[in-house]
Order: C-alpha cells, then structure tokens, then sequence
C-alpha cells in the first residue's frame, strides 16, 4: 500500500512537473513596452530601427550597431527585400530578434542604440553595403555561408 | 485488550483507506484539470498556427494576383501609341509591382534563392516609368524599349503559369506554408520546404533574365559603377593607409590605434579603431581608408557629447576648417541635422560657382567644444572629379525661370549638379523658393529645359533637410 502512495505521488509529481513545463513552453513571452518619451528619434522608423537593433546587437560594439541598422537601411535600397524599413524588419524568419521577440525588449536608458541608428540613417556604414549578417558560432544555415563576406564586426560576419 | 487493538486497527484500517481515496480523487483532479489546460492551450497553438497561415495564404494570393496584374499591363504596353498612354500604364505597373512585392515580402521566403524573381519585380515596374519618362521627354518609343517591354511581357506570363501552379497545389491540400518561418533551410521535415522549393523552381525561369541598363534606381548599371576617386586595381598597401588613418586621427588619438580588419564593399578598405580612454573601450574612433587613393571613406567617433555651446554656424566653420586641414577644398554646406548635440552638416563641391552635390562629404561636428566626430565621404569619392566636362547650357536662367510653376516665389538662383536616381549627373539651374509658407528647391535642367526634380525643405531647429 505504502508503494502504491508513493507510486501515486510520482505520478501526480510527474502530472504537475509535465502540466508546470507544457505552461512554460507555450506562454507567450513577456513583452515589455518600450518607452517611447525616451526616444530621441522622433520618427516611426527610427524607433522601429532602434528596436531592432536593440534586439539583435545590443551587446555588440558600437560599430556592431551602426553596421545591423546600416544592413537593415541597406535591405530597404534592395531589390530581392521589402522596400520599407518596417517590412524589411518584419519580414517572416529574417531576424532572430524578431522570431523570438527580443525586439520587444525595453531599450536601456543609457544605451548607444539610438545613436548608432541615426549614425546609419545618417549614411554611415562600417560594412560598405552589407545586406546579411550572421553570427558564425551559432549560424545554422548552410546557405548564408556562401555569401561573400566584407567586414567582421564583433561576433557578426557581414555579407553581400 | 485484543478487541480494542482490533478496533484501533480498524481505525487505523479506514484512516488510512481515507487518506488513499483522497489523494485518488486529488490526483485525478490534477490529471484532469491539467489535461483540460493541455487541450486548451494546444487549441489556442492551432489557432495561431491557422491564423499564421491564413496570413501567408493571402499574402501568396494576392501576391499572384498583382503578377497577373502586371502581365496584361506589360502585354497592352506593346501597343501603346502616346506618351501619355505609356504614362499612364507605367505608373500602373509600378503601382502594382510594389504590391507585389510587399506582399512577397510577408512571405516566409527570406533564404529562398530568387533574388532575379525580386529583381523582375522591382524592375518591371522602375523600367516600364523609366520608358515613360523618355518617351515624354523624346515623343516616342525606341525598338530596344520595345524588344525590352516584350521581354519582360514574356517573363511576367511565365511567373504568373508558376505562381498560379503552386496556387493549385496549396487550394488542393498537396500544400502549405507550416506555421513558422525558420532561419536557414530546413532539409527534412516541415512543410515549408515544399513552398521555399517550389518558388525557387520559380527562379529557374529567370535563370537568363536580361541585364536592364536604363535611367532608374534599380538599374544594372549602379552596382557597376565604379569610384572615379578610388580606381578598382590600386592598393596603397597597409602600411600607407596605416599613416594616412595616423595623420588623420591627429597624434593624441592615434596613440591607441589598432588594425581593425579589411572592409571588402564596394569601395574595398583598410580598417582603424582606437580608443582614446585610457583603460575604457567604451569611446572608439573608427577610420576606413580606401586600399585606391588612400581616401578616409569613413570616419566615427562615438563620444557623448556634453552639454551644446556651439551654435551651426560655429560648427560649419569648424567643419570647413577640418577639411581644408586634410587638403579638401572648395567645398560649401547645404544641409544639416542635429541629434543628440551632434551636427552632421553636407558638405559639396564647388566648381567655378556650379556645386556639384554628387561630390556630398558629410562631417559629425560635436557642438560642445566643436571636435570633429565623424566624416562620410562615398559621394565624393564616387563622383568627385578635380575639373568636370559640363554639358552645354541651352537655356538661360531667364528662360529656365519660365518653366518653373508660376505658383513659386523665387528667392535664389543658381547652376547645380545633381544626380537622378540613377546616379546620372545633369546639370540644372536652381531655384529656391517658398510657395504656401513651405520652401522648396527646384531644379531645371539647363540642356534640355526639362523639370528634373522638386525637393522640399524640412525646417526645423534641429536643421534643414530635404524630401
């Protein structure tokens, strides 16, 4: 009798731990809004931009940043993308940031995101016209390996 | 004694018994309960999933429509007679051609190799307006324009026939989108795969698709382009681009200054970083030196700037000062932006009085203590030449103020190069104006008489910028 208990609590054990983990999964991420009196940039775009490279290379160098806005600005010039900032951004498995919502992450008060991406919207670019980039230690694409590199910024390798 | 201990045995006997059934009924109650949350959530999952998928269903579907669209527009525009019908079927295919290609942009089709597909696509569109502008500039339309619409005319039916294919196959079940757009490809399993092949399939139609040379800003051409500063075969070497980023940082800066890798754009360069912060990597200046002509493409410096004590003016004559310091002359401002206390100010050349903005420098000026942060010189080295042939001027300004819009009230005048879309340079008189309180600057072309280009100024404390 005493096993069937204990037989019983495991399972029961089993359900929570399974049920607790199933909860988990699939709960949406938490989105955090971003500030918007804390944007210098006053445009849409330039908020949207920000997001997104806030997202994707917030811990990268300062030129890590301008390059990421510099290759979404540059995708925008491009024939095979979107022709808008928010459609390049938006555009289904382009970004990781985006799929797994790191965009929607709270920009940092003391961040250097907003003026990486006016430096871009500005015309500075540190890739020369990259239109891709990848991170080599986790890039699972055997695709994107047959880009030609142009710059190394960080741990991002920049590609047209 | 022995009834008693049977009875508290029987009691112990039926606690116990309780105890079990209860946590029976407690561990049903889970079972059920997180079944019944592991059924909802999956419902909720499968509406997402159909909702997401819904969504790429209309996206595809008009997606094909705008195609068919297209493809009557290109096959009437083999019959146009007039400049204004070949106006007004271009500005269609534009129109349309841009849908198209915003909704091929909601698809999950980000590493499908199909870059000639999208090039069609934009270009169909950009070509199409291209021809409509010269035949209404030359009253009509020449055979290579017409052998190129055709062209193109055959392309768009071929990409309506497969678009319409994998149409079929997704309205009879053999397809779908999967739920989710993935990075990379995946090989194996997952439904999406089917749809990425199959419009690549797609692309195998374009395999030969043409090289459109034409007067647009997605023709062929503008890749090609080649810096008249910066001749593709030279290469300084290292250690001359190690000075020249040397010299131009100054010594105080230079001190930390490391080789940061080579930037193989289209403008291939040497690249610099240092760290003027003795013990931070917070602050960097980063410098590009062009491998041909040794020119500084690209100069950043990252410092927060303190509290602002120069106004524009200060700032433009800081900015003009550092450049002649590197032996850049003749250059005048134009526009100018401020963000963060930083003033970025458009520096163009100026020839015999003519300015000739395709030769732009942008210069970063710190409004605090007026340091030079940044410089962005592409145009100038794309397009500076030291003496440039101009085209014959063939109306005067007198002549040219005739054809401006009787609506604008001109303050100034002016000769100008400017760069269509297509980086070609013509040469224009300039007129700055105001009409209904707002300020615009246009441009008449002083060869040909035609009206290039309008812009309007955007004023604000912050700067002057154009539209």
């Amino acid at each position: 009798m005493k096993r069937n208990k204990r037989i019983i609590l495991w399972v029961m054990a089993a359900y929570i731990a399974a049920a607790s983990l199933t909860i988990g999964v699939e709960a949406p991420v938490r989105q955090n809004v971003v500030h918007a009196q804390k944007a210098k940039a006053s445009s849409n775009d330039a908020q949207l931009l920000a997001r997104a490279v806030n997202g994707e290379a917030r811990g990268e160098p300062y030129e890590g940043q301008v390059a990421v806005a510099a290759v979404i600005l540059n995708r925008v010039k491009h024939p095979s993308f979107p022709k808008s900032i928010a459609g390049v951004i938006y555009q289904p498995g382009a970004f990781t940031a985006v799929s797994d919502g790191q965009i929607n992450v709270a920009i940092a008060e003391n961040t250097t995101v907003y003026k990486a991406c006016q430096d871009a919207m500005n015309g500075w670019d540190p890739t020369g016209g990259a239109i891709y980039y990848y991170n080599p230690a986790t890039a699972t694409n055997d695709w994107i390996w047959s880009r030609k590199v142009v710059k190394i910024i960080g741990k991002h390798k920049f590609a047209i | 004694m022995e009834d008693t201990n049977g009875k508290k045995k029987g009691i112990k006997k039926t606690t116990s018994r309780k105890l079990y059934s209860a946590s029976f009924i407690v561990a049903v109650l889970a079972i059920i309960s997180v079944s019944a949350i592991a059924v909802a959530r999956n419902n909720e999952l499968n509406t997402y999933k159909q909702q997401v998928e819904n969504q790429y269903n209309r996206a595809f579907h008009e997606t094909v429509d705008y195609v068919r669209q297209i493809d009557s527009l290109l096959a009437k525009s083999r019959l146009i007679s007039s400049p204004e019908q070949m106006a007004s079927i271009s500005s269609e295919i534009f129109h349309e051609s841009f849908a198209a290609k915003s909704n091929m942009g909601q698809l999950p089709i980000i590493d499908a190799n199909i870059d000639n597909t999208s090039k069609f696509l934009v270009q169909a569109g950009d070509y199409a307006f291209a021809v409509s502008q010269k035949m209404a500039a030359e009253g009509k339309v020449t055979e290579e324009d017409t052998k190129q619409l055709s062209s193109l005319s055959d392309y768009c039916s071929k990409l309506y026939a497969s678009l319409r294919d994998i149409q079929d196959k997704i309205y009879s079940g053999e397809m779908r989108f999967g739920s989710l757009a993935k990075e990379g490809h995946n090989t194996g399993e997952g439904d999406e795969v089917t749809f990425v092949s199959s419009i690549e399939n797609v692309e195998k139609e374009f395999a030969d698709y043409p090289t459109l040379m034409y007067d647009g800003p997605f023709s062929e051409h503008i890749d090609r382009l080649e810096a008249k500063n910066a001749p593709k075969d030279q290469d300084i070497g290292q250690d001359a681009a190690r000075q020249i980023a040397v010299d131009f940082l100054g010594p105080e800066k230079s001190a930390s200054m490391v080789y940061n890798g080579e930037e193989n754009g289209n403008i291939p360069c040497y690249t610099y970083a240092a760290y003027p912060e003795e013990g931070s990597e917070e602050r960097v200046c980063y410098v590009n030196v062009t491998r041909s002509g040794g020119h500084v493409l690209m100069y950043l410096d990252n410092r927060a700037v303190q509290e602002e004590s120069l106004d524009f003016d200060a700032a433009t004559v800081k900015a003009g000062e550092f450049l002649q310091a590197r032996g850049i002359y003749n250059m005048k401002q134009s526009y100018y932006d401020k963000t963060a206390g930083v003033a970025t100010i458009n520096f163009a050349y100026v020839q015999d009085d003519i300015v000739m903005y395709p030769d732009l420098i942008k210069v970063r000026v710190a409004l605090d203590n007026g340091e030079i942060l940044g410089i962005e010189s592409k145009g100038y080295i794309m397009a500076h030449q030291e003496r440039r042939q101009l085209p014959e001027i063939r109306f005067t300004e007198q002549e040219a103020r005739q054809k401006v819009n009787k609506g604008l009230n001109i303050t100034k005048s002016g000769l100008a190069v400017i760069a269509t879309d297509s980086y070609r340079e013509v040469l224009c008189y300039e007129f700055h104006g105001n009409f209904e309180e707002k300020n615009f600057i246009v441009y008449i072309n002083a060869n040909t008489g035609q009206g290039e280009r309008i812009l309007l100024l955007i004023e604000s404390e912050d700067g002057v910028l154009t539209m």
